[in-house]
């Protein structure tokens, strides 16, 4: 009986598509919204935690922890107050912890520049799918989805994009030559390009050479400067080493006393703060969390609506067809089979609604930007 | 056979005892792996390190390393060690070029800023590394300083009783050099010596001698040393001081007026033949002895 039941609520379906399409789609498009909302803010907590957790301190200019770990962490381009690069040689004198560098001001091919010194490769434990880290100045190393999007390769030339066109005294654009490709990671170090330091400072203006080649790209519109093996020994930085800036810088302690005093000392000191990544990712979470019982709160008035226009629907088509169903008692069906059908109906067209729901989580997961677009 | 509960704690204790993780100071365990820029620096490394630690002179043996241009394979050594110990005070001006981990690097001159010597060429203002002479071992009393830093490195690497005995007769070998300084004070006198490039100028301050350095290569022709002569007139000076053996014409014409020349290395490489203490003794014994002569 109960198979003949869903054998006609498919015929039924079937007969009345265009009205059962619309109603499939209007219930999987109302469970899908906040399904994908969830996913995703679940998904995004999990990477931003994990990057977090994989990073025990930053070191930045003080008052901007939010700016300094989304620079630190994701290479987000902010406007801060940069750190003096003497606050990472205090830390190595120290010798309680590894401080490692980042510069994170510039682009090439609108991707991050990141400019730091080799312990950051092996802190990452990031590996080479070509080629090697930065050897010298001038050269470079870029993430998978970089070397895949830009069509670069080890020996490749890649120019960094000027960042100020009105400024006449700006400094030409470096054209970086790739020295690696790093191998995926599937986190922001895919889509930046890696150089030393000291490259950074010198797109930067802070070193230059005295005898730096410079060229034109073929278009001829853009002047570029460029390290070679010919120049190299004359590019130098003016001014104490000291005073260069960095915008962040990862600090690795040797061990938790290490990390305690180093936190405690810096932060009394005032020249610099000096945060647990992890800290400043949960206060950032937590804020996603109030937005979400918001949104939360909004799906539940939506989904409440939505149930009063399904009764609604259940009662008008109950109504409508209230001729045809008097048939099946004519026709000696038992009492109770028409209540079934309308129930086996209603069964396929909430699967039918839930696997909507489900193609288009998917499809908005896919879609959607990844956690270091998201970042940035 | 039967299990008894006591051979089963002392099997499960064996076991715990093969699968435990490496104890923490398995890494200190490791021998440390230390590169050196310049030769003193190599010897005073190596010396302390004896057969407990690694440590390797960067530069080719032959070649100045003061203007030594890395290739791949030597950066990529000095990326891997554990520490790279340089002179600093802009000797090496690779440093500036090449991207090496800056919490392992580790610079011997960082704490004589204040003790530093200027010298002349390219200025752009405070601090520069290449404003300033680099030549900091020459005095045997910043070499002790320099001496210390790099002890430093080896602490929990090398026992400590042979790293003590090891820096005390490093030591003992500076103080060495230090009192034939002295002598060397005492044999030169008053008189004004010549040098072919400013790379004396610790060595003179700590041994009181008078030298006017100037700017000749050891292998310039013969006509380099017609000014030189117009100098040595001038200053009444009758020795000139070669980081290396002058070339034979060049030497010549110096004897004709009056000028002897003397070779006291820098060491900056390795010496042919002997460590950095032998070849500075030697270097500064020939010299007592030419002044010493009536």
């Amino acid at each position: 009986m109960t198979r003949l039941a869903f054998r006609l609520a498919r015929q039924s379906i079937r007969h009345a598509r265009w009205r059962s399409i619309l109603l499939v789609l209007a219930l999987g498009l109302t469970a899908s919204l906040p399904l994908t909302v969830r996913w995703l803010v679940g998904s995004y907590g999990d990477g931003l935690t994990a990057r977090a957790q994989a990073t025990p301190l930053v070191l930045g200019a003080p008052g901007h922890r939010f700016d300094v770990v989304l620079a630190a962490l994701w290479y987000r381009q902010v406007k801060i107050e940069p750190l003096p690069f003497a606050e990472i040689e205090r830390i190595h004198t120290d010798g309680q912890a590894v401080a490692i560098p980042l510069h994170v001001q510039f682009s090439a091919r609108t991707h991050p520049i990141v400019g730091t010194t080799p312990e950051y490769y092996a802190h990452r434990g990031l590996r080479f799918s070509a080629g090697t880290q930065p050897l010298r100045i001038g050269e470079a190393v870029v993430g998978a989805t970089v070397a895949e999007s830009q069509s670069l390769d080890v020996g490749d030339p890649l120019l960094t994009d000027q960042k100020d066109v009105y400024n006449l005294a700006a400094p030409y654009p470096l054209r970086l030559r790739i020295k690696g490709i790093l191998a995926p990671t599937g986190g922001p170090d895919d889509s930046a390009v890696f150089v030393d330091v000291k490259t950074a400072w010198i797109i930067g203006g802070i070193g230059h050479g005295h005898r730096a080649a410079t060229g034109r790209v073929e278009s001829g519109e853009v002047q570029y400067q460029e390290i070679t093996d010919a120049n190299r020994a004359s590019f130098h930085a003016h001014g104490d080493a000291a005073g260069h800036p960095v915008t962040a810088a990862l600090v690795v302690p040797r061990d938790s006393k290490a990390r305690t005093l180093l936190k405690a000392r810096t932060n009394v000191r005032g020249q610099a703060s000096m945060v647990a990544p992890i800290d400043v990712v949960e206060e950032l979470l937590g804020v996603v969390v109030q937005v979400q019982r918001f949104l939360n709160a909004n799906y539940a008035v939506i989904g409440v609506s939505a149930l009063i226009f399904i009764g609604l629907i259940f009662g008008l088509s109950v109504r409508m067809r209230s001729a045809e169903l008097a048939e099946y008692s004519i026709l000696g069906a038992r009492r109770g089979f028409v209540a079934r059908l309308l129930l086996a109906e209603w069964i396929l067209l909430l699967l039918g609604a839930a696997l909507v729901a489900g193609v288009c989580t998917l499809i908005a997961a896919s879609l959607l930007p990844d956690l270091a677009n998201l970042a940035r | 056979m039967t299990v008894t509960p006591l051979k089963l704690i002392v099997l499960s204790l064996l076991i715990t005892a093969c699968s435990a993780p490496p104890p923490a100071e398995s890494l200190a365990s490791r021998p440390l792996v230390m590169g050196t820029s310049t030769y003193p620096l190599y010897w005073m490394a190596s010396t302390l390190a004896g057969s407990d630690a690694e440590v390797f002179f960067a530069p080719p043996a032959e070649g100045d390393p003061a203007t030594w241009a890395p290739d791949d394979a030597a950066i990529q050594r000095l990326q891997a060690a554990d520490r790279i110990v340089i002179n600093g005070a802009g000797f090496e001006t690779w440093v500036g070029t090449t991207s090496l981990p800056l919490s392992r690097l580790v610079d011997t001159s960082a704490g004589l800023k204040a003790r530093l010597r200027s010298a002349r060429g390219h200025h752009h203002g405070p601090g520069e590394g290449h404003a300033l002479d680099p030549h900091v071992w020459l005095d045997p009393q910043l070499a002790a300083v320099q001496l210390a830093v790099v002890a430093a490195q080896f602490q929990g690497r090398v026992p400590d009783a042979a790293l003590t005995a090891r820096t005390e007769r490093l030591q003992a070998a500076l103080k060495q050099i230090e009192t034939t300084l002295t002598q060397l004070g005492s044999a030169a006198g008053d008189q004004v010596l010549l040098a072919n490039h400013r790379a004396y100028d610790y060595l003179a301050a700590r041994a009181h001698l008078r030298v006017n350095s100037l700017d000749v290569a050891p292998d310039a022709p013969a006509s380099a040393a017609a000014p030189i002569c117009i100098v040595a007139r001038r200053l009444k000076a009758h020795h000139m001081l070669w980081e290396s053996t002058p070339a034979p014409a060049l030497a010549a014409e110096l004897t004709r007026c009056d000028v002897v020349s003397h070779v006291l290395r820098p060491l900056e490489s390795p010496p042919p033949e002997g460590s950095y203490l032998k070849a500075h003794q030697a270097d500064l014994a020939k010299l007592i002895k030419a002044f010493s002569r009536p």
